[in-house]
Protein backbone atom coordinates (compact mmCIF):
# COMPACT_ATOMS: atom_id res chain seq x y z
CA UNK A 1 0.00 0.00 0.00
CA UNK A 2 2.55 2.48 1.18
CA UNK A 3 4.87 1.30 -1.87
CA UNK A 4 2.07 1.89 -4.28
CA UNK A 5 1.63 5.48 -2.45
CA UNK A 6 5.40 6.49 -3.12
CA UNK A 7 4.76 5.11 -6.68
CA UNK A 8 2.06 6.92 -7.39
CA UNK A 9 3.47 10.15 -5.86
CA UNK A 10 6.74 9.39 -8.04
CA UNK A 11 4.86 9.35 -11.12
CA UNK A 12 3.18 12.60 -10.38
CA UNK A 13 6.66 14.07 -9.12
CA UNK A 14 8.05 13.57 -12.65
CA UNK A 15 5.54 14.96 -14.33
CA UNK A 16 6.44 17.94 -16.01
CA UNK A 17 4.12 21.12 -16.67
CA UNK A 18 4.24 20.04 -20.29
CA UNK A 19 2.93 16.58 -19.61
CA UNK A 20 0.48 18.04 -17.06
CA UNK A 21 -1.20 20.49 -19.63
CA UNK A 22 -0.96 17.70 -22.42
CA UNK A 23 -3.07 15.68 -20.32
CA UNK A 24 -5.43 18.22 -19.55
CA UNK A 25 -6.04 18.84 -22.92
CA UNK A 26 -6.75 15.83 -23.75
CA UNK A 27 -9.31 15.06 -20.79
CA UNK A 28 -10.88 18.50 -21.58
CA UNK A 29 -10.94 17.50 -25.46
CA UNK A 30 -12.26 13.94 -24.69
CA UNK A 31 -14.88 15.35 -22.16
CA UNK A 32 -16.21 18.20 -25.08
CA UNK A 33 -16.44 14.89 -27.54
CA UNK A 34 -18.16 12.89 -24.96
CA UNK A 35 -20.60 15.78 -24.35
CA UNK A 36 -21.63 16.29 -28.16
CA UNK A 37 -21.65 13.03 -28.61
CA UNK A 38 -24.20 11.87 -25.47
CA UNK A 39 -26.30 15.28 -26.58
CA UNK A 40 -26.15 14.05 -30.06
CA UNK A 41 -27.52 10.79 -29.25
CA UNK A 42 -29.98 12.43 -26.50
CA UNK A 43 -31.74 14.49 -29.18
CA UNK A 44 -31.68 11.95 -31.80
CA UNK A 45 -32.78 8.95 -29.55
CA UNK A 46 -35.14 10.51 -26.97
CA UNK A 47 -38.25 9.44 -28.71
CA UNK A 48 -37.22 6.38 -30.38
CA UNK A 49 -35.52 4.41 -27.09
CA UNK A 50 -36.59 3.85 -23.31
CA UNK A 51 -35.52 5.91 -21.45
CA UNK A 52 -33.50 3.70 -18.92
CA UNK A 53 -31.75 1.93 -22.24
CA UNK A 54 -30.74 5.26 -23.61
CA UNK A 55 -29.29 6.07 -20.16
CA UNK A 56 -27.12 2.71 -20.54
CA UNK A 57 -25.79 3.43 -23.81
CA UNK A 58 -24.79 7.20 -23.06
CA UNK A 59 -23.00 5.93 -19.97
CA UNK A 60 -21.34 3.51 -22.02
CA UNK A 61 -20.43 5.70 -25.16
CA UNK A 62 -19.61 8.20 -22.33
CA UNK A 63 -17.12 6.19 -20.81
CA UNK A 64 -15.70 4.65 -23.53
CA UNK A 65 -14.86 8.15 -25.12
CA UNK A 66 -12.95 8.97 -21.12
CA UNK A 67 -11.26 5.78 -21.27
CA UNK A 68 -9.99 6.42 -25.00
CA UNK A 69 -8.83 9.86 -23.66
CA UNK A 70 -7.20 8.69 -20.99
CA UNK A 71 -5.64 6.29 -23.11
CA UNK A 72 -4.22 8.70 -25.30
CA UNK A 73 -2.87 10.43 -22.24
CA UNK A 74 -1.62 7.82 -20.61
CA UNK A 75 2.24 8.52 -22.54
CA UNK A 76 2.39 11.64 -20.55
CA UNK A 77 1.85 9.99 -17.12
CA UNK A 78 5.42 8.03 -17.82
CA UNK A 79 3.80 4.94 -17.06
CA UNK A 80 4.92 1.59 -18.72
CA UNK A 81 1.76 0.35 -20.02
CA UNK A 82 3.01 -2.83 -21.95
CA UNK A 83 2.20 -4.79 -18.82
CA UNK A 84 -1.56 -3.69 -18.79
CA UNK A 85 -1.71 -3.93 -22.71
CA UNK A 86 -0.77 -7.49 -22.88
CA UNK A 87 -3.25 -8.27 -19.80
CA UNK A 88 -5.83 -5.90 -21.63
CA UNK A 89 -5.30 -7.78 -24.41
CA UNK A 90 -6.19 -10.99 -23.30
CA UNK A 91 -9.09 -9.83 -21.17
CA UNK A 92 -10.51 -7.89 -24.41
CA UNK A 93 -10.04 -11.46 -26.29
CA UNK A 94 -11.90 -13.55 -23.75
CA UNK A 95 -14.28 -10.71 -23.83
CA UNK A 96 -14.78 -10.40 -27.29
CA UNK A 97 -15.30 -14.17 -28.00
CA UNK A 98 -17.52 -14.21 -24.94
CA UNK A 99 -20.19 -11.56 -26.04
CA UNK A 100 -19.79 -11.28 -29.91
CA UNK A 101 -23.13 -11.95 -30.28
CA UNK A 102 -24.15 -9.53 -27.53
CA UNK A 103 -21.97 -7.09 -29.10
CA UNK A 104 -23.58 -7.58 -32.21
CA UNK A 105 -27.11 -7.29 -31.48
CA UNK A 106 -26.25 -3.99 -29.67
CA UNK A 107 -24.55 -2.91 -32.78
CA UNK A 108 -27.49 -3.92 -35.05
CA UNK A 109 -30.03 -2.95 -32.12
CA UNK A 110 -28.51 0.88 -32.56
CA UNK A 111 -28.39 0.80 -36.93
CA UNK A 112 -32.34 -0.41 -36.28
CA UNK A 113 -32.91 2.19 -33.86
CA UNK A 114 -31.28 5.00 -36.51
CA UNK A 115 -32.29 3.77 -39.30
CA UNK A 116 -35.81 2.93 -38.44
CA UNK A 117 -36.88 0.36 -40.67
CA UNK A 118 -39.45 -0.64 -38.45
CA UNK A 119 -41.77 1.34 -35.80
CA UNK A 120 -43.19 0.35 -32.80
CA UNK A 121 -46.98 -0.84 -34.01
CA UNK A 122 -45.85 -2.13 -37.23
CA UNK A 123 -47.49 -4.78 -38.93
CA UNK A 124 -44.28 -6.59 -40.13
CA UNK A 125 -42.91 -10.09 -41.38
CA UNK A 126 -39.45 -11.08 -40.17
CA UNK A 127 -37.88 -14.62 -41.38
CA UNK A 128 -41.26 -16.77 -40.56
CA UNK A 129 -42.60 -14.33 -37.82
CA UNK A 130 -45.54 -11.96 -38.56
CA UNK A 131 -46.74 -9.54 -36.04
CA UNK A 132 -47.08 -6.43 -34.52
CA UNK A 133 -44.11 -4.62 -33.75
CA UNK A 134 -44.90 -4.24 -29.64
CA UNK A 135 -40.93 -2.71 -28.27
CA UNK A 136 -37.30 -2.13 -30.13
CA UNK A 137 -34.83 -2.49 -27.76
CA UNK A 138 -30.79 -1.95 -27.62
CA UNK A 139 -30.42 -6.04 -28.28
CA UNK A 140 -33.81 -7.71 -29.40
CA UNK A 141 -36.97 -6.53 -30.80
CA UNK A 142 -40.50 -8.26 -29.14
CA UNK A 143 -43.00 -8.60 -31.71
CA UNK A 144 -46.62 -10.01 -30.89
CA UNK A 145 -47.83 -12.48 -33.59
CA UNK A 146 -51.40 -12.24 -34.76
CA UNK A 147 -51.79 -15.03 -32.33
CA UNK A 148 -51.13 -13.40 -29.73
CA UNK A 149 -47.49 -14.88 -29.10
CA UNK A 150 -44.75 -13.13 -27.61
CA UNK A 151 -41.46 -13.49 -30.04
CA UNK A 152 -38.15 -12.16 -28.88
CA UNK A 153 -35.89 -12.02 -32.10
CA UNK A 154 -32.63 -10.83 -31.66
CA UNK A 155 -31.65 -7.64 -33.57
CA UNK A 156 -28.42 -9.13 -35.47
CA UNK A 157 -31.49 -11.05 -36.88
CA UNK A 158 -33.39 -8.46 -37.46
CA UNK A 159 -31.05 -6.27 -38.81
CA UNK A 160 -29.67 -9.38 -41.44
CA UNK A 161 -33.60 -10.47 -42.60
CA UNK A 162 -35.39 -9.28 -45.21
CA UNK A 163 -38.12 -7.37 -43.55
CA UNK A 164 -41.56 -7.03 -44.84
CA UNK A 165 -43.31 -3.79 -43.59
CA UNK A 166 -46.57 -4.13 -44.56
CA UNK A 167 -47.66 -0.46 -42.88
CA UNK A 168 -44.90 1.48 -43.40
CA UNK A 169 -46.57 3.00 -47.00
CA UNK A 170 -49.61 4.80 -46.36
CA UNK A 171 -51.40 2.79 -48.99
CA UNK A 172 -51.41 -0.74 -50.20
CA UNK A 173 -53.10 -2.94 -52.66
CA UNK A 174 -54.79 -6.06 -52.77
CA UNK A 175 -56.10 -8.14 -55.49
CA UNK A 176 -59.28 -10.23 -55.87
CA UNK A 177 -60.13 -13.00 -58.04
CA UNK A 178 -64.02 -13.57 -59.11
CA UNK A 179 -65.35 -15.99 -61.59
CA UNK A 180 -68.50 -15.29 -63.22
CA UNK A 181 -70.48 -17.56 -65.92
CA UNK A 182 -70.16 -17.52 -69.41
CA UNK A 183 -73.45 -16.78 -69.84
CA UNK A 184 -73.14 -13.83 -68.01
CA UNK A 185 -72.78 -10.01 -69.31
CA UNK A 186 -69.28 -9.18 -68.21
CA UNK A 187 -69.73 -5.36 -68.71
CA UNK A 188 -72.77 -5.30 -66.32
CA UNK A 189 -70.58 -7.38 -63.57
CA UNK A 190 -67.85 -5.28 -63.72
CA UNK A 191 -70.18 -2.46 -63.47
CA UNK A 192 -71.90 -4.02 -60.62
CA UNK A 193 -68.51 -4.30 -58.60
CA UNK A 194 -67.49 -0.97 -59.30
CA UNK A 195 -70.39 0.37 -57.40
CA UNK A 196 -70.21 -1.94 -54.22
CA UNK A 197 -66.47 -0.74 -54.02
CA UNK A 198 -67.63 3.11 -54.53
CA UNK A 199 -69.82 2.73 -51.36
CA UNK A 200 -66.28 1.46 -49.63
CA UNK A 201 -64.71 5.09 -47.86
CA UNK A 202 -61.99 3.43 -47.58
CA UNK A 203 -61.53 1.83 -51.29
CA UNK A 204 -59.43 4.55 -51.99
CA UNK A 205 -60.99 6.85 -55.33
CA UNK A 206 -57.12 7.65 -56.07
CA UNK A 207 -55.47 5.55 -57.18
CA UNK A 208 -58.24 4.28 -58.89
CA UNK A 209 -59.62 0.79 -58.02
CA UNK A 210 -59.22 -1.36 -60.95
CA UNK A 211 -61.83 -4.24 -62.40
CA UNK A 212 -60.99 -6.24 -65.38
CA UNK A 213 -61.47 -9.53 -67.21
CA UNK A 214 -58.32 -10.91 -66.55
CA UNK A 215 -58.68 -15.02 -68.39
CA UNK A 216 -61.06 -16.76 -70.35
CA UNK A 217 -60.80 -19.93 -67.91
CA UNK A 218 -62.37 -23.65 -67.82
CA UNK A 219 -65.32 -22.75 -65.98
CA UNK A 220 -65.75 -18.94 -65.80
CA UNK A 221 -64.76 -15.69 -67.05
CA UNK A 222 -62.34 -14.61 -64.37
CA UNK A 223 -62.64 -10.27 -63.60
CA UNK A 224 -59.92 -9.39 -61.55
CA UNK A 225 -60.18 -6.45 -59.00
CA UNK A 226 -57.40 -4.13 -57.93
CA UNK A 227 -57.98 -2.30 -54.58
CA UNK A 228 -56.65 0.49 -52.73
CA UNK A 229 -56.40 1.01 -49.09
CA UNK A 230 -55.15 2.95 -46.45
CA UNK A 231 -52.49 0.48 -44.76
CA UNK A 232 -54.51 0.08 -41.54
CA UNK A 233 -57.12 -0.37 -42.56
CA UNK A 234 -56.35 -2.61 -46.02
CA UNK A 235 -57.17 -5.87 -43.84
CA UNK A 236 -60.53 -5.31 -42.65
CA UNK A 237 -61.66 -3.89 -45.77
CA UNK A 238 -60.07 -7.00 -47.68
CA UNK A 239 -62.35 -9.68 -45.44
CA UNK A 240 -65.24 -7.88 -45.73
CA UNK A 241 -65.83 -6.32 -49.20
CA UNK A 242 -65.23 -9.83 -50.83
CA UNK A 243 -68.56 -10.86 -49.38
CA UNK A 244 -70.35 -7.89 -50.43
CA UNK A 245 -68.91 -8.20 -54.03
CA UNK A 246 -70.18 -11.56 -53.70
CA UNK A 247 -74.02 -11.07 -52.65
CA UNK A 248 -73.91 -7.95 -54.70
CA UNK A 249 -73.89 -10.05 -57.90
CA UNK A 250 -75.58 -12.91 -56.71
CA UNK A 251 -78.83 -10.37 -55.51
CA UNK A 252 -78.27 -9.27 -59.38
CA UNK A 253 -78.49 -12.70 -61.02
CA UNK A 254 -74.86 -12.72 -61.66
CA UNK A 255 -73.75 -16.37 -61.07
CA UNK A 256 -70.42 -17.16 -59.82
CA UNK A 257 -70.68 -20.81 -60.84
CA UNK A 258 -68.69 -24.16 -59.54
CA UNK A 259 -66.16 -25.71 -61.68
CA UNK A 260 -67.56 -27.91 -64.40
CA UNK A 261 -67.16 -29.31 -67.52
CA UNK A 262 -69.51 -29.08 -70.36
CA UNK A 263 -69.58 -32.49 -72.28
CA UNK A 264 -71.40 -32.44 -76.13
CA UNK A 265 -72.77 -35.86 -77.29
CA UNK A 266 -72.84 -35.78 -80.52
CA UNK A 267 -75.91 -38.15 -81.20
CA UNK A 268 -78.60 -38.97 -78.53
CA UNK A 269 -77.96 -41.62 -76.06
CA UNK A 270 -79.77 -44.90 -76.91
CA UNK A 271 -82.76 -46.99 -75.55
CA UNK A 272 -81.32 -49.45 -72.54
CA UNK A 273 -80.58 -53.22 -74.52
CA UNK A 274 -79.44 -50.82 -77.59
CA UNK A 275 -75.89 -51.64 -78.57
CA UNK A 276 -73.81 -48.97 -80.68
CA UNK A 277 -71.21 -50.11 -83.18
CA UNK A 278 -68.65 -47.86 -84.60
CA UNK A 279 -70.05 -46.03 -87.22
CA UNK A 280 -73.54 -45.13 -85.47
CA UNK A 281 -75.34 -48.45 -86.63
CA UNK A 282 -77.87 -49.54 -84.48
CA UNK A 283 -77.71 -53.23 -83.45
CA UNK A 284 -80.02 -55.06 -81.55
CA UNK A 285 -78.78 -56.62 -78.21
CA UNK A 286 -80.46 -59.16 -77.55
CA UNK B 1 -80.04 21.65 -35.34
CA UNK B 2 -77.16 23.35 -34.72
CA UNK B 3 -76.59 25.26 -31.36
CA UNK B 4 -76.50 25.11 -27.69
CA UNK B 5 -78.66 22.49 -25.78
CA UNK B 6 -79.27 21.83 -22.32
CA UNK B 7 -79.93 18.22 -20.61
CA UNK B 8 -83.61 17.71 -22.12
CA UNK B 9 -83.21 18.11 -25.56
CA UNK B 10 -85.26 16.32 -28.46
CA UNK B 11 -84.05 17.41 -31.73
CA UNK B 12 -85.88 15.65 -35.01
CA UNK B 13 -84.35 17.07 -38.80
CA UNK B 14 -84.18 15.45 -41.45
CA UNK B 15 -82.84 11.92 -41.06
CA UNK B 16 -81.03 13.01 -37.85
CA UNK B 17 -83.13 12.57 -34.16
CA UNK B 18 -80.99 13.56 -30.85
CA UNK B 19 -82.56 12.77 -27.44
CA UNK B 20 -80.85 12.93 -23.85
CA UNK B 21 -83.50 10.54 -21.17
CA UNK B 22 -82.75 11.56 -17.84
CA UNK B 23 -82.76 8.12 -15.54
CA UNK B 24 -82.66 8.41 -11.59
CA UNK B 25 -78.83 8.93 -11.96
CA UNK B 26 -77.67 9.14 -15.11
CA UNK B 27 -78.51 10.83 -18.78
CA UNK B 28 -78.64 8.65 -21.51
CA UNK B 29 -77.87 10.42 -24.77
CA UNK B 30 -79.23 8.51 -28.15
CA UNK B 31 -78.91 9.74 -31.46
CA UNK B 32 -80.29 8.24 -34.96
CA UNK B 33 -78.88 9.06 -37.97
CA UNK B 34 -80.06 7.54 -41.46
CA UNK B 35 -81.51 4.75 -39.07
CA UNK B 36 -77.63 4.27 -37.85
CA UNK B 37 -78.12 4.76 -33.97
CA UNK B 38 -75.57 5.75 -31.03
CA UNK B 39 -75.69 5.73 -27.09
CA UNK B 40 -74.00 7.08 -24.57
CA UNK B 41 -74.45 7.09 -20.51
CA UNK B 42 -73.74 10.40 -19.54
CA UNK B 43 -72.59 11.23 -15.41
CA UNK B 44 -73.10 14.82 -15.11
CA UNK B 45 -75.88 16.98 -13.31
CA UNK B 46 -75.83 20.78 -14.71
CA UNK B 47 -74.43 20.99 -18.46
CA UNK B 48 -75.38 21.83 -22.20
CA UNK B 49 -75.08 19.90 -25.58
CA UNK B 50 -72.82 21.41 -28.08
CA UNK B 51 -74.31 20.85 -32.00
CA UNK B 52 -71.95 22.18 -34.14
CA UNK B 53 -70.40 21.05 -37.63
CA UNK B 54 -66.96 19.80 -37.63
CA UNK B 55 -63.70 19.09 -39.76
CA UNK B 56 -64.46 16.19 -42.08
CA UNK B 57 -62.15 13.81 -40.96
CA UNK B 58 -63.61 11.43 -38.04
CA UNK B 59 -66.09 8.98 -39.80
CA UNK B 60 -65.92 5.73 -40.62
CA UNK B 61 -63.42 6.42 -38.13
CA UNK B 62 -59.79 8.39 -37.96
CA UNK B 63 -57.41 7.90 -40.52
CA UNK B 64 -55.73 11.11 -41.90
CA UNK B 65 -55.41 14.69 -40.90
CA UNK B 66 -55.75 15.99 -44.67
CA UNK B 67 -59.05 16.70 -46.16
CA UNK B 68 -58.84 16.77 -50.54
CA UNK B 69 -61.53 18.78 -52.19
CA UNK B 70 -61.56 17.98 -56.29
CA UNK B 71 -62.72 19.99 -58.58
CA UNK B 72 -62.97 20.81 -62.42
CA UNK B 73 -59.78 21.83 -63.74
CA UNK B 74 -58.90 25.17 -63.93
CA UNK B 75 -56.60 27.40 -65.46
CA UNK B 76 -55.18 30.06 -63.78
CA UNK B 77 -53.41 33.27 -65.62
CA UNK B 78 -49.36 33.94 -64.50
CA UNK B 79 -49.21 36.27 -61.60
CA UNK B 80 -52.96 36.71 -60.89
CA UNK B 81 -55.71 35.50 -58.29
CA UNK B 82 -59.18 34.95 -58.19
CA UNK B 83 -61.94 33.58 -55.54
CA UNK B 84 -63.88 30.81 -56.16
CA UNK B 85 -66.51 28.52 -54.18
CA UNK B 86 -66.42 25.50 -53.76
CA UNK B 87 -68.13 22.97 -50.97
CA UNK B 88 -67.07 20.69 -48.52
CA UNK B 89 -68.41 17.24 -46.56
CA UNK B 90 -69.82 18.19 -42.94
CA UNK B 91 -69.53 15.65 -39.78
CA UNK B 92 -72.04 16.81 -37.31
CA UNK B 93 -70.10 16.70 -34.14
CA UNK B 94 -71.85 16.88 -30.53
CA UNK B 95 -69.88 18.45 -27.07
CA UNK B 96 -71.20 18.11 -23.75
CA UNK B 97 -69.89 20.73 -21.57
CA UNK B 98 -69.67 21.25 -18.39
CA UNK B 99 -68.15 23.35 -15.86
CA UNK B 100 -66.05 24.97 -18.17
CA UNK B 101 -64.61 21.92 -19.73
CA UNK B 102 -65.83 19.94 -22.77
CA UNK B 103 -65.36 16.78 -24.96
CA UNK B 104 -66.93 15.22 -27.82
CA UNK B 105 -69.06 13.31 -27.14
CA UNK B 106 -70.41 11.84 -30.72
CA UNK B 107 -69.76 12.60 -34.50
CA UNK B 108 -72.21 11.85 -37.09
CA UNK B 109 -72.69 12.39 -41.06
CA UNK B 110 -75.41 12.63 -43.27
CA UNK B 111 -72.78 12.42 -46.09
CA UNK B 112 -71.17 9.24 -47.58
CA UNK B 113 -67.49 9.50 -46.48
CA UNK B 114 -64.52 8.56 -49.15
CA UNK B 115 -61.22 8.60 -48.77
CA UNK B 116 -58.15 8.88 -51.47
CA UNK B 117 -54.01 8.99 -51.62
CA UNK B 118 -53.01 12.06 -52.63
CA UNK B 119 -48.88 11.41 -53.94
CA UNK B 120 -47.28 8.47 -53.72
CA UNK B 121 -48.05 5.33 -51.45
CA UNK B 122 -44.51 6.04 -49.96
CA UNK B 123 -44.73 9.68 -49.18
CA UNK B 124 -47.97 10.99 -49.72
CA UNK B 125 -50.96 11.09 -47.37
CA UNK B 126 -55.01 9.42 -47.03
CA UNK B 127 -56.83 11.82 -47.46
CA UNK B 128 -60.74 12.39 -47.10
CA UNK B 129 -61.60 13.06 -50.66
CA UNK B 130 -64.92 15.41 -52.03
CA UNK B 131 -66.13 16.29 -55.30
CA UNK B 132 -66.98 19.77 -55.70
CA UNK B 133 -68.47 22.22 -58.39
CA UNK B 134 -66.70 25.58 -58.75
CA UNK B 135 -69.01 28.16 -57.84
CA UNK B 136 -68.80 31.95 -58.77
CA UNK B 137 -71.06 33.24 -56.16
CA UNK B 138 -71.72 31.52 -52.61
CA UNK B 139 -73.71 28.35 -53.45
CA UNK B 140 -76.66 27.10 -51.97
CA UNK B 141 -76.17 23.73 -49.65
CA UNK B 142 -77.69 22.17 -47.26
CA UNK B 143 -75.91 22.56 -43.88
CA UNK B 144 -76.21 19.73 -42.36
CA UNK B 145 -74.62 18.09 -45.22
CA UNK B 146 -72.28 20.39 -46.91
CA UNK B 147 -70.43 23.76 -46.23
CA UNK B 148 -69.25 26.42 -48.96
CA UNK B 149 -65.30 27.11 -48.65
CA UNK B 150 -64.45 30.49 -49.54
CA UNK B 151 -61.04 30.04 -51.38
CA UNK B 152 -58.58 32.01 -52.67
CA UNK B 153 -56.30 31.26 -54.86
CA UNK B 154 -53.22 32.88 -56.36
CA UNK B 155 -50.50 31.74 -59.43
CA UNK B 156 -47.71 33.00 -57.91
CA UNK B 157 -45.82 31.58 -60.47
CA UNK B 158 -45.08 33.02 -64.18
CA UNK B 159 -46.77 30.40 -65.94
CA UNK B 160 -50.36 29.03 -66.46
CA UNK B 161 -50.91 26.49 -63.81
CA UNK B 162 -53.60 23.74 -64.17
CA UNK B 163 -55.12 23.22 -60.48
CA UNK B 164 -58.45 20.69 -59.87
CA UNK B 165 -57.57 19.83 -56.04
CA UNK B 166 -56.77 21.91 -53.25
CA UNK B 167 -55.65 19.71 -49.74
CA UNK B 168 -56.32 21.50 -46.58
CA UNK B 169 -54.72 19.91 -42.69
CA UNK B 170 -57.18 19.93 -39.48
CA UNK B 171 -55.09 21.84 -37.68
CA UNK B 172 -56.31 25.43 -37.72
CA UNK B 173 -59.68 23.97 -39.67
CA UNK B 174 -61.88 26.56 -38.08
CA UNK B 175 -65.41 26.18 -39.91
CA UNK B 176 -68.28 28.89 -39.13
CA UNK B 177 -72.28 28.14 -39.30
CA UNK B 178 -75.06 30.31 -39.51
CA UNK B 179 -77.32 30.55 -42.51
CA UNK B 180 -74.86 27.99 -43.68
CA UNK B 181 -71.40 26.11 -42.85
CA UNK B 182 -68.65 27.72 -44.25
CA UNK B 183 -64.93 27.95 -43.87
CA UNK B 184 -62.01 30.56 -45.76
CA UNK B 185 -59.32 29.03 -46.91
CA UNK B 186 -56.07 30.59 -49.54
CA UNK B 187 -53.91 28.32 -51.79
CA UNK B 188 -50.84 30.23 -53.27
CA UNK B 189 -49.55 27.83 -56.23
CA UNK B 190 -45.81 28.33 -57.19
CA UNK B 191 -46.28 25.49 -60.32
CA UNK B 192 -47.93 23.08 -61.81
CA UNK B 193 -46.91 20.51 -58.57
CA UNK B 194 -46.18 22.51 -55.42
CA UNK B 195 -48.91 24.63 -53.69
CA UNK B 196 -49.13 25.98 -50.45
CA UNK B 197 -52.53 26.14 -48.56
CA UNK B 198 -54.05 26.95 -45.15
CA UNK B 199 -57.23 27.72 -43.55
CA UNK B 200 -57.84 31.32 -42.42
CA UNK B 201 -59.36 32.46 -39.50
CA UNK B 202 -60.98 35.19 -40.76
CA UNK B 203 -62.38 37.71 -38.70
CA UNK B 204 -66.29 37.52 -37.28
CA UNK B 205 -68.74 37.11 -39.80
CA UNK B 206 -72.28 38.65 -38.49
CA UNK B 207 -74.84 35.58 -38.01
CA UNK B 208 -72.10 33.06 -37.68
CA UNK B 209 -70.56 31.12 -34.61
CA UNK B 210 -67.25 29.68 -34.55
CA UNK B 211 -67.97 25.53 -34.54
CA UNK B 212 -65.57 23.61 -32.06
CA UNK B 213 -63.48 21.74 -33.74
CA UNK B 214 -62.75 18.18 -33.12
CA UNK B 215 -59.17 17.18 -33.61
CA UNK B 216 -57.41 19.90 -31.50
CA UNK B 217 -58.61 19.58 -28.10
CA UNK B 218 -55.77 18.17 -26.31
CA UNK B 219 -55.33 18.46 -22.27
CA UNK B 220 -52.09 20.45 -21.64
CA UNK B 221 -51.20 21.99 -18.95
CA UNK B 222 -51.87 25.56 -18.43
CA UNK B 223 -51.27 27.71 -15.61
CA UNK B 224 -53.37 30.86 -15.05
CA UNK B 225 -52.96 33.58 -12.55
CA UNK B 226 -55.86 33.87 -10.09
CA UNK B 227 -55.66 37.32 -7.68
CA UNK B 228 -51.81 36.86 -8.53
CA UNK B 229 -51.77 33.12 -7.21
CA UNK B 230 -50.49 30.30 -10.27
CA UNK B 231 -53.60 28.35 -10.67
CA UNK B 232 -52.57 25.18 -12.11
CA UNK B 233 -54.97 23.29 -14.23
CA UNK B 234 -55.24 21.35 -17.25
CA UNK B 235 -57.59 22.70 -20.10
CA UNK B 236 -58.37 21.88 -23.02
CA UNK B 237 -57.01 24.68 -25.67
CA UNK B 238 -56.47 25.43 -29.35
CA UNK B 239 -52.29 24.09 -29.32
CA UNK B 240 -50.71 26.25 -32.31
CA UNK B 241 -49.41 23.94 -34.84
CA UNK B 242 -48.36 24.22 -38.46
CA UNK B 243 -51.69 25.16 -39.83
CA UNK B 244 -50.81 25.03 -43.44
CA UNK B 245 -49.95 22.25 -46.11
CA UNK B 246 -47.53 22.04 -48.95
CA UNK B 247 -49.40 20.14 -52.24
CA UNK B 248 -46.04 19.07 -53.39
CA UNK B 249 -47.45 15.86 -55.26
CA UNK B 250 -49.25 17.81 -57.62
CA UNK B 251 -52.27 20.33 -58.06
CA UNK B 252 -54.23 18.54 -60.83
CA UNK B 253 -54.94 15.19 -62.30
CA UNK B 254 -52.97 14.81 -64.58
CA UNK B 255 -49.71 14.64 -62.11
CA UNK B 256 -51.68 12.32 -59.84
CA UNK B 257 -51.44 10.11 -62.77
CA UNK B 258 -47.84 10.49 -63.84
Amino acid sequence: MTNSTVDIASVFADLRAYDILAIAVILVIAVIIAKIVTTFMKRKLSDRMEKYELKVLIAVVWWTIILMGIFIASPHFKIDLSGLLVAGGIIAVIIGFASQSVVSNLVSGIFLILERPVKIGDNISIGDVTGNVEHIQVLSTIIRTFEGIYVRVPNEKVFTSNITNFVSNVARRFDYKIGIGYREDATRAIRIIQDVIAEEPFALKNPEPSVFVDKLGDSTVDIIIRIWAPSKEWYDLKTSLLLKIKSTLEANGVEIPYPQQVVWVQQALPANGTRWESGGREEDGR
Amino acid sequence: MYGTYDYSCHIREDEVSVDVERSSRYLTYKRVCRGEPAERTIASDNGSLIINPVEPLNLPKEVTRYLEVHFNPLFVEPETSRQLYLTFPVEIGVFIRAKGDYDLLDVFSLVKPKYSLYGPPDYGCVTRWHESAIHPDIPDTDPLREGVLDLTIVNEGRTWIEVSRAVFVNAGMTIRYGDYVAMSARMEMFSNIVAETRVLSTPDKPGFTWSLPAYSAKKVSVVEMVNQIPFYSTKKVFVPEKTGFLMEFGLGDRDADD
